[in-house]
């Protein structure tokens, strides 16, 4: 058989195993994300939307625990779709902001949208406040992952602690700016 | 329910919300956990915090923005930094 005549690459395979795990778990990816969102439509959808995701790779996902890595991809399309509509969310009101302020009269209201930017500015004010209070380790491994894009595996290598200690970092540094920033 | 209780479950809550989020990130959720994870979430005092929490994310995306470039000591072994995972 030719198939077997040319073994697929170690990418190839990969990919087929990760296709797998998507079909074998499915239905608990539709769970999760159904529980995130309150909504099955939306995780129907979401769930498609990672099936598009991992056929679109080129093969070269290095892939250990499938599901795994199927409910991070999920996560992050689940927040990249957030970050679109808070982008459009924040051009809508600069248009409308833009527009009051070309045929409003000489009162000057206070509008909602300026309300909202000084509230937005402030919540980052005591995220700013929160992370430089963090302890030194803890901040440290925070800011390697979340502002300089390492992997937990990466901070752990540059730190020289093992990777379970920056995961505890990191969760220690969230769980430090959730208090902070409760409503 | 007592100020002391209602902040000890918060505190709880948001530690374990901070937890599922490191696990989910690091692509290590298990079947069981993710059952877990489910079930966590269906309680809707624990959805609005790991909401709280995914809202924090963002806006840190844009403290990074305000600060760049953060403060680290750059080392020769220094890794690349990876993509945004897939």
């Amino acid at each position: 058989m030719i198939w077997k005549a040319e073994p697929m690459g170690e990418a190839a395979r990969d990919l087929n195993g990760l296709v797998a795990s998507y079909v074998e778990h499915r239905p608990m990816l539709v769970r999760l994300f159904s529980a995130r969102t309150g909504s099955a439509a939306a995780a129907e959808d979401l769930v498609q939307d990672i099936y598009v995701r991992i056929a679109d790779l080129d093969g070269d996902a290095p892939v250990v625990n499938g599901i795994g890595y199927l409910y991070r991809v999920g996560w992050n399309l689940m927040l990249d779709a957030r970050r679109g509509a808070r982008r459009s969310a924040a051009r809508e009101s600069h248009w409308t902001e833009t527009v009051t302020a070309r045929v409003g009269t000489e009162t000057v209201m206070e509008e909602p949208s300026a309300e909202a930017a000084i509230d937005a500015k402030r919540r980052l004010e005591q995220i700013v406040q929160a992370l430089e209070e963090l302890p030194p380790q803890v901040q440290r491994a925070f800011r390697l992952h979340k502002f300089d894009g390492l992997s937990h595996a990466q901070v752990a290598a540059v730190m020289g602690v093992s990777r379970s200690s920056v995961e505890k970092h990191i969760s220690r540094a969230l769980r430090r700016l959730l208090r902070a920033t409760r409503p | 329910m007592t100020e002391t209780a209602l902040d000890l479950r918060t505190e709880r809550a948001e530690a374990a919300a901070a937890d599922w989020l490191v696990r989910v990130q690091a692509g290590g959720l298990t079947v069981a956990q993710g059952l877990a994870f489910a079930r966590w979430l269906g309680e809707p005092a624990h959805r609005a915090v790991f909401d709280r929490l995914e809202v924090l994310w963002l806006d840190l995306d844009e403290v990074a923005v305000l600060r760049r470039p953060s403060v680290v000591p750059l080392s020769p072994a220094r890794p690349q930094p990876r993509r945004t995972p897939a």
